[in-house]
């Protein structure tokens, strides 16, 4: 169960990787006729893909809970965050297109993320107290 | 709404009248405004999931929430709001190729999974509420409470924002020539549905550590 399970995750890792490719089609799409939007075509095969490893992620975010619970509560946490973090990167980076736009808006979109981090950061001596010998 | 009211003043002028091309970062102002309107909104919900945070682990013990909350009930809700995303995506590229009727369908479309969203959390706060499990009587509830209400607010605004574009598509308004517009409320869309697959993880999934599980005494028909 544990090895089909990762073998699972694995193949939507790929499926990901894949329908994040630079997409030929949509050149030839976009040359066929709608010069004014050439260089952005139609992106939607990887939209569809994208759909299906989101809701497939999904799917394997619930069974983790179940299955990984009484082996490893490590490794259940460690699984639930890193296809949380697929997820959220294939939205942000397909669905709202910030892998096809420049460098300099990637960088002032994630200014948030540096932030969240010294919020974090900034909150840890509090729930860190706990811990600390009286 | 003045948006619409320039969009149509757009037509027969290149939007914006410097090409988009050649500005600084590639996109139309609309366009960077919603990104920095993004980023703060962020910074709203990072507060909300900082807190979150700390009073968890701060907290000696934690329930776990898949004893309280509907799990798989919730799974669907995700999916119905990650086809939401989908339809989404779908209108701007029908957009993009100048074709209104699949823009008003897939943006209607959109609209339809956010309400079932509205109505999926409307059904859960019930029934929670009439189990007696409020906002006041743990931390566990009221950090819950104030991470799914702010998300389903936007929920809500989206659902309004969405529907005064759909009418505008109704009228024929929207089209390849400012197929921006339909970009710009589906980045809203897409951060909505963003945080909630954070959240869903962080809030529903993830439970405490096997020695830390408190027995929640709204299970046990205790206080509460």
């Amino acid at each position: 169960m544990f090895i089909l399970y990762f073998f699972a995750f694995i193949c939507v890792a790929l499926f990901a990787k894949y329908a994040m490719a630079p997409a030929a089609p949509a050149a030839t799409a976009a040359a066929s006729g709608h010069d004014a939007h050439a260089h952005e075509g139609s992106h939607r095969g990887t939209y569809i893909a994208v759909a299906v490893s989101l809701t497939v992620l999904t799917v394997l975010e619930v069974m983790a809970v179940e299955f990984l619970k009484a082996k490893s509560h490590f490794a259940m946490v460690a699984v639930l965050i890193v296809m949380t973090l697929v997820k959220a990167f294939l939205v942000a980076a397909i669905f709202m297109h910030l892998r096809f736009e420049r460098r300099t808006l990637v960088l002032i979109v994630c200014a948030p993320l540096m932030f969240a981090t010294f919020l974090f950061l900034g909150l840890m001596p509090d729930s860190a107290s706990l811990w600390l010998p009286a | 709404m003045s948006a619409t009211a320039a969009a149509h003043h757009d037509d027969h002028h290149p939007d914006p009248v410097v090409p988009v091309d050649k500005t600084p970062l590639g996109v139309t102002n609309g366009k960077f405004a919603m990104w920095l309107f993004l980023c703060q909104d962020c910074m709203g919900f990072v507060g909300l999931f900082a807190a979150y945070t700390a009073l968890r682990v701060l907290a000696p013990v934690w329930p776990d929430p898949n004893a309280s909350l509907g799990i798989v009930f919730t799974a669907w809700m995700t999916f119905v709001l990650i086809l939401s995303s989908v339809s989404m995506v779908l209108a701007l590229d029908a957009a993009q190729h100048d074709k209104k009727g699949a823009l008003t369908f897939w943006l209607g479309a959109t609209i339809a999974g956010g309400l079932f969203f509205l109505g999926g959390q409307y059904y859960e706060y019930s029934h929670l509420i009439h189990d007696g499990t409020t906002p006041g009587i743990h931390n566990f509830w009221s950090t819950f409470y104030s991470l799914t209400a702010f998300h389903g607010l936007h929920v809500l605004g989206g659902v309004i924002y969405m529907t005064c574009v759909w009418i505008g598509c109704l009228k024929g308004k929207y089209g390849k020539h400012n197929a921006s517009h339909i970009e710009i409320v589906g980045l809203y869309w897409h951060f909505v549905d963003l945080v909630w697959i954070l959240l869903f993880t962080f809030v529903y999934l993830i439970p405490p550590t096997p020695g830390k599980v408190e027995i929640a005494p709204w299970l046990t028909g205790g206080n509460g």
